[in-house]
This record gives structure tokens, sequence and C-alpha cells, in this order.
């Protein structure tokens, strides 16, 4: 393979991971800023429980039940998503850090990294599985009808709220895969935020992408290939400084979001506002 | 509309919030500290024990008083911004440019003048996307805030790099805003955010200006109806909260302890993120930003004590505070059924 497609691949990998929990989330109603904050429950279980397979199992699970508490925080207690959402991003944060520091100087390590072909594998599973369910299941029907129109959901006896907190449950559960493939794919390391914004990213990537499994997932690898692109510059020894390469994707995003607005695909039930 | 001077009644919510999250706060330090109830009482002595503690708390309070206060003026004309934290990086940025290019007081007047224009500027963006092509601003405030952390990085580094230092940072400001007590490092920026905050959480709550712009936050349809220019009076109060970041940023950096330049590193100091807590905590009472704005500025010297003296990492103030968050998110319930 060529190292430039293989890197970006590589590097997309969470992303895409991430942005399918995100549009499980979006598509059932549910506006989803914890992305982040769910990676970094991820990524830190993974390397907490020890790596391998069963350190991704623990992440998954662990973000899975972060991200039903979550919904239940917005469906139950009835917390605007996005503060809910921008919240626990911050408490992952702090909580991630906090236990980090436990170990003292020597830091949250594993010896048991996992190839990152495992995690290519998942999330091309994930993108097949996400975009069958939602287009070609009847869950996946009842599941879109929580985010047009739960009113009408719910009168035809769909139960909105438990389906609402299944899907953020789901989307915690990738983002946590996610998280464990930033820790474990390569370095088996845990270090402080080192989502580094990734979450906020794959959030964009399901905008730009309009809610469509398929296209969202084009949107993260055209992000990851960004970041190939930027490291294989680096190593190149573009004069271009790396702050500003870092830049670009952020960038790119804001002027998609500007030029991208026509189409359809976001569910209308999506509030966004509610502060 | 409410009324936003209900002072006393709405302090209560906030108090209750506050039992929780650090019910929460304290549960994760008994789970991995033996001393906790020390380590609780460390943090206390950290924000008020002495007269050095209660300084260090009122400096901490300085920047939360002016981001709190640019949260809850947007929130009132009905934004939510997520883009604080990269207004303050930028007006910081600004302050720490214009305060090397021209010495003496003339210089941190004209630098802090920098700052809030440069934190207006920055936030404009958002909102405007927003009115132009419907693309939401608390997802462009997000993405701005990345795009000002690393251009100012790379301001920082490279152009605005002080040719003379080792660490990578802007040059040292040879006149910083004086110290007004002796013996410490509080200085002119208390009363200057005093002031500042003051003066604009008035302007919201009691001028036609601010009723203006609250109307249109609140109902933009009927404010139209009314011959109110919405559009206008909206990106306005944008503006002021973005000026009000940027001006946080400038006196952080201004101040003769602890940077007194712009390090590469200043974006995420959180400010911006504190200053949404602060916001949404005080809620519908202009009254309690102040007060929120102390109560967090408490919380993070105390923490910054507490890691000193117990070894308990201090990030247990930002889970205090993120749990905190929470607990005023799910306190603003939505209404109605859906929508």
């Amino acid at each position: 393979m060529n190292p430039l497609i293989g890197a970006a691949a590589r590097l997309a990998t969470p992303l895409l991971l991430a942005a399918m929990g995100g549009v499980v989330s979006e598509k059932s109603g549910v506006a989803q800023l914890a992305l982040e904050g769910m990676m970094l429950v991820g990524a830190y279980t993974a390397v907490a429980a020890g790596g391998g397979v069963a350190g991704i199992g623990a992440a998954v699970v662990v973000a899975a039940c972060a991200g039903g508490a979550m919904g239940a925080l917005i469906e139950k207690a009835r917390a605007p998503a996005i503060l809910a959402g921008v919240g626990g991003s911050l408490l992952a944060a702090g909580v991630t850090t906090y236990l980090l520091r436990l170990h003292g100087a020597t830091g949250l390590h594993t010896l048991k990294v996992v190839p990152s072909e495992l995690f290519l594998a998942l999330a091309t599973a994930s993108v097949v599985a996400v975009s069958v369910t939602l287009g070609r299941t009847p869950v996946g029907l009842r599941l879109r009808a929580c985010g047009e129109n739960p009113v009408a959901a719910a009168a035809a006896g769909i139960p909105v709220a438990r389906m609402r907190i299944v899907a953020v449950s789901v989307a915690g559960g990738l983002a946590g895969c996610a998280g464990a493939a930033l820790s474990l794919a390569r370095l088996g390391e845990f270090s402080e935020n080192m989502t580094n914004g990734r979450g906020y990213l794959a959030l964009v990537a399901v905008l730009l992408g309009r809610w469509k499994p398929v296209s969202v997932a084009g949107a993260a690898l055209l992000f990851g290939f960004g970041d190939a692109l930027q490291l294989w510059m680096r190593n190149e020894g573009s004069s271009i400084p790396a702050d500003l390469q870092e830049l670009l994707p952020y960038a790119a995003a804001l002027v998609a979001l500007a030029w991208g607005r026509r189409g359809t695909g976001e569910p209308k039930s999506l509030a966004r506002d509610g502060a | 509309m409410n009324r936003p001077w209900r002072a006393p009644l709405a302090l209560v919510r906030p108090l209750v919030v506050l039992g929780i999250s650090a019910a929460a706060g304290v549960a994760l330090l008994a789970t991995t500290h033996r001393d906790g109830a020390g380590a609780l009482i460390a943090l206390f002595n950290g924000a008020f024990g002495s007269r050095d503690a209660v300084l260090g708390t009122l400096s901490d309070t300085t920047p939360l008083l002016l981001t709190g206060t640019a949260v809850w003026v947007a929130l009132a004309a009905g934004w939510l911004t997520l883009g604080a934290e990269g207004q303050v990086s930028v007006g910081a940025l600004a302050a720490a440019a214009t305060g090397v290019a021209i010495p003496g007081y003339g210089g941190v007047a004209a630098a802090l003048l920098a700052s809030a224009v440069a934190g207006a500027l920055w936030s404009v963006p958002a909102p405007w996307m927003r009115f132009r092509f419907g693309a939401h601003e608390v997802v462009t405030g997000l993405l701005l805030n990345f795009v000002a952390r690393n251009g100012t990085r790379w301001l920082a580094a490279g152009p605005l790099r002080d040719p003379n230092g080792e660490a990578p940072r802007t040059a040292t400001i040879s006149t910083p805003l004086p110290t007004i007590v002796a013996d410490s490092d509080l200085h002119l920026g208390l009363p200057v955010a005093l002031l500042v905050s003051g003066f604009l959480l008035m302007a919201t709550v009691r001028s036609i200006l601010g009723y203006e712009a609250r109307f249109a936050g609140a109902s933009p349809r009927a404010a139209l109806r009314a011959g109110i220019p919405v559009v206008g009076r909206r990106l306005a109060a944008f503006a002021v909260s973005g000026a009000a970041c940027g001006l946080a940023g400038g006196i952080a950096v201004l101040g003769p302890t602890p940077f007194r330049g712009f390090p590469v590193d200043f974006h995420g100091i959180g400010y911006g993120f504190d200053g949404l807590v602060v916001g949404l905590l005080a809620g519908s009472s202009a009254f309690a930003v102040p007060w929120v704005a102390l109560l967090l500025g408490a919380l993070s010297n105390g923490a910054e004590a507490m890691a000193f003296d117990t070894g308990v990492p201090r990030q247990l103030a930002q889970v205090l505070i993120a749990c905190l968050f929470l607990g005023i998110a799910a306190g603003r319930s939505r209404r109605g059924a859906d929508r």
C-alpha cells in the first residue's frame, strides 16, 4: 500500500469510529458534543485495563456506560444536549487527568499494543453496520423517526427516550473504541488530553457528511488524509511551520461548513439550541 | 423574560447544585486518597486561609469575572458561546504584542484596548456564519478555538518571538500592570475587570440597547415586529462578549506575574470554559456573576495549594467544576415535550 494512503487510513480510524457514533446519536435526535469526552474515557480505560483485546473491550463497555449516563441526563433530567455534551467532555478530561496523575511520573503504559489494521477493520465494519442498520432495518427506521418527529414516533408506540439513551450509549461505545485506537494502536500509552479535539472534528465530519454514514466516512477519511499529508510534508522537510499545517483541517472545516449548507439530512428535532 | 435582579433567591439553586457537585468530587477524592478531609482543608486554606491565599484567590477571580460576564451577556442575547477560549488567547496575544511595541503606561492602556478589539473581531465570524450560512455558532466557535490555538502558537513561536529569550514566547513587557496591594501580585487588573464587568452587566440589564438585545435573543420574530434590528443587536452583543474575553486574556498577560508576555502554550488556560460555567451558573441573575466567579477563582487557587501540600492532583478542581456544569445543565431543563 502507498505509505501516504496507509497513514491516512491509520489516522482516519479514530475519526471514523467516533463519527459513526455521532451519526447514530444525532439521527436519534440527540446533538452529540460528548464524543471528545467519551473518546478520552475510552483511551484511558483501554490502557488502564492492560491493553490488548481486553483493553478494547473494557474501553467500549466503560465509554458506553458513560454514554448511557449522558443519555439519561439528557432524556430523563432533560438537560440541553449541548451543555451535557460539553460538560461531559470537561468532566472526562478532568477525571482522566486526575487518575493519570495518580500514576506519578511513570505515566500510564501497556506493552500490549494492538495492530492498527484491527482498528481499521473495526472502523470499516462500523461504517457498514451503521449504514445498514440505519437505512435498512426496522430498528433504524424507528431510531430515525425519533430524530425526525419524536411526537409522532411516540404516538406510534416507539419509546423515544429509551431509544435515544441506547443511541447515545452506542455512540459512547464507538467513541470508546476510537479512544482505544488512539492509545493502543501504536504507543500503548495514555497521555493528558490525548484526543486533542478529535472528538469535535468527528462531529464536524458528521455535519459535513450530512448525517449519511458513507458520506460522513468520506469526510473523516478526508481529515485523515490531511493529517497524513502534514506528516509527509514534515518528513520531507517542508518550510511551512507545523502549527500552521495543523491549523489547516480546522480552517478547511470552517470553510466547508459555510459552503456545504445546501442539502438535507439534518434530523428535524435536533435542537442545538436550548441553553 | 425574567427579572435579572431577583438577587438573593437566584442564589439558592446554584447553592444546591454546588452541594451535589461537591459531593461528587469528594466521592472521587475518597476513593483515591486516604486523607480526603485533609485535602479539602488544604484546599480551603489555600483559597481563604491567609492574606496571601485571599489575594491569590482574587487574582484568579479577575479573568473569570470578565469571561463569566462575557458568557452571561451573550446568553442574555440568545447565544451559547463556546468560542470564549479562543477569544481569550487572541486578546492575550494582541495585548502582549502591543505591550512590547509601546513602552510605558500608555502602552499598557493601548494593550488593554488592543486585547478587547482583537477579542471582539475574533468572535464575530461565528455569529456571522450563523446568519449568513446557518452554520451553528457552537460548532464554528469550537473550530475557531483550534484555529486560535495554532495561530497564536505559531505567531508567538515565530514572527512575534522574543529574539533574545530562550523559551519560545513573546518578549517580556517592560511596564506591566501596577500592583495595588503591597507585597503581593494583585494588580490593577482586578479593579479594571470589576468596572468593565459591572458596566456590561448593568448595560445589559438596564439600558435600552441591552433590553433590545435581550428581546432580540429571547424572541427574534417579535423583536423584528417591534422594529428592533435583530441581527445588528445580536451581533453587537456577541462582539461585546468577545471583547470582554479578549480583555480577560489581555489582563492575564499584562499582569506582573506569572506571564508578563505571551507563552506559546497560553491557549487552553481554561478561562473561557470556566467563564462558561460562571455565566451559566449565574443563570438569570446578573448579580450572581461576580460571586460565582469568586467561587471558581477560590476553587482553582485552593486546588493549587492543595496539590502542593497534599499531592492530590489539582485536576480535582476541574472535576468539581465539570460536575457543577453538568448540574447546571440538568437544572436548565428544556421546556415542553420536544422542540
